[in-house]
């Protein structure tokens, strides 16, 4: 049976046709028995679940609007504050700090939307991977194959979704920690533009590039929840002033009058056959014939890396040098790198991210939407170090973000939709890639995608 | 710092930088901390291949 989205949850609802309450029940139900196999969740809060749930309830039974997310279950990368809990992203270091004072505000505009929250879900450790490999918590499983990675650093957060124990959860995005889990589990992601959702009260990683984003079963669901956590929020500055605009009236507008393209050169090599004939497949269903080139991407994703790295290390500036035995392995290394990068490199970076924004802004002056691949190989097996590719051999980890750092980097809105099945019955993605603010028209495409059974989440079979 | 390609210098300027910040790094981590270093570096050289004057003013890149 294939779970419904959170649309149709919240429609129930506010319907009256089930409760909150009976809607926690299920949901608690099926991550107790789904998720033994795929380790999504690192922490399930029923007192939590059934406290939001009573309160939705009562406000319906009083004739009052709980709101579009209404009854809806959601859960959040363990980065989140959720008032009550302690905010562990992802680490044993963090897991000794005191429980949040506060709901991060991603989880507060969720819970005013009517969303009951239900638990916090593995990732790599502080964010600083893709394929959440989280020593401390254990790997999280693909729920298509449980001896491959769900992706990373969101990786629970994809996760979950994927095998049907929530419809809608919280990620976060700083160099493809949404897209690159939601392809690999194939389902939708969405990162929107840098600044549009506030990351007050979400454990930094690095701030230059961390965006909140949302992981779901359709569309809709992307729109509803992009819809309420979008705005500016003065207890994070990069927010923007922006207005709010929402996307959920683009669904179902077709894409007439859009400009479309195939996102050529850097996009097109260093990827396995059927990781980029998805993208193909995908543009030639709606007519696409133009191909627009993103100049420099590879050294955008070397900048990205440095910035990363500088930024990184710097948050954990305090406990690499007291304890860095505690942190895993995975992310130690790195971050104690990081600490030893010349500040001249990290300020050439930024000055290259500056320039690079300026040439992908012309490259796409008159384009609207751009198709690219979304990883580079499907779901690796958990434990896979190295990977061939073009002949040529990669080391896993990283590479899975080769196509999605050039993009986040300048913080263009994306949305990672699922673009079928490859070799071996692992999801593959597609990214659709817009200017700064134009979320709209990427919910118009993927919408479309979506309506021609082009982009759909396919339940994982048995395994 | 040295180039990128000197590996053995690298860890020796890093193992200094190190000591200065106060980082104890274990000496079994020293190999993959040199190689993530030396991976970072050779990357910031890479910008100066783009060929043009990079914008002085390294701000953000949306502004609120």
């Amino acid at each position: 049976v294939t779970p419904p989205d959170g649309t149709a949850v919240a429609a129930q609802v506010r319907a009256g046709e089930i409760t909150a309450a009976a809607v926690v029940k299920r949901t608690l139900a099926a991550i107790e028995a789904g998720d033994r196999a795929i380790n999504s969740f690192t922490a399930v809060w029923p007192e939590r679940a059934w406290a939001d749930a009573a309160r939705v309830d009562r406000m319906i039974a009083g004739g009052r609007d709980p709101g579009p997310l209404a009854g809806v279950p959601v859960a959040v990368k363990n980065l989140f504050d959720v008032a009550g809990y302690v905010t562990v992203a992802g680490s044993r270091i963090s897991a000794a700090d005191p429980p949040a004072a506060d709901d991060a505000e991603a989880v507060a505009r969720l819970r005013a939307a009517g969303a009951v929250v239900v638990g916090a879900l593995n990732m790599d450790e502080y964010a600083y991977g893709f394929t959440t490999e989280n020593s401390h918590y254990g790997p999280c499983h693909n729920p298509h194959d449980g001896a491959r990675v769900a992706g990373g650093s969101s990786g629970g957060s994809a996760a979950a979704v994927a095998a049907g124990l929530v419809p809608i959860t919280l990620g976060s995005d700083t160099n493809g920690s949404v897209r690159v889990p939601a392809a690999l589990c194939g389902i939708f992601g969405l990162k929107p533009t840098y600044g549009r959702i506030s990351r007050r009260g979400m454990y930094p990683f690095c701030a230059s590039l961390d965006h909140v984003g949302v992981l779901a079963r359709s569309v809709r669901d992307l729109a509803a929840a992009f819809d309420v956590l979008h705005g500016h929020d003065p207890g994070d500055a990069a927010t923007s002033a922006r207005p709010p605009e929402p996307v959920t009236a683009a669904l179902g507008t077709g894409i007439d009058g859009l400009r479309l393209a195939v996102a050529g050169g850097y996009f097109e090599t260093g990827a396995t056959n059927d990781s980029l004939e998805v993208v193909g497949r995908l543009a030639q269903a709606l007519g696409v014939t133009r191909r627009v080139e993103l100049p420099h991407a590879d050294l955008a994703r070397s900048a990205a890396m440095v910035i990363t790295a500088c930024e990184g290390a710097q948050v954990h500036e305090r406990d690499l040098r007291t304890r860095a035995r505690e942190f895993d392995p995975m992310t130690r290394d790195r971050f104690l790198a990081g600490a030893l990068v010349p500040a001249s490199a990290y300020v050439r970076a930024q000055r290259f991210r500056r320039w690079y924004r300026d040439q992908v802004a012309a490259a796409m002056a008159d384009v609207d939407v751009v198709f690219a691949p979304a990883t580079p190989f499907p779901a690796p097996r958990i434990g896979q170090r190295d990977a061939v590719v073009d002949g040529e051999t990669v080391a896993t980890q990283p590479y899975l973000g080769c196509f999605t750092q050039p993009l986040s980097f300048i913080g263009l809105p994306v949305i990672a939709a699922p673009a079928g099945l490859g070799d071996g019955g692992m999801p593959l993605g597609v990214q659709l890639v817009a200017a700064p603010y134009q979320e709209a028209v990427l919910v118009k495409v993927a919408a479309e995608l979506e309506g021609a059974g082009l982009s759909v989440v396919v339940q994982p079979a048995a395994r | 710092m040295p180039p990128p390609s000197d590996l053995t210098r690298v860890e020796e300027l890093a193992r200094a930088a190190a000591a200065t910040l106060g980082i104890e790094v274990d000496e079994a981590w020293w190999p993959s901390v040199a190689g993530h270093l030396n991976a970072l570096l050779a990357r910031a050289a890479t910008l100066d291949a783009v060929g043009v004057e990079l914008p002085e003013d390294s701000a953000a890149v949306f502004e609120p």
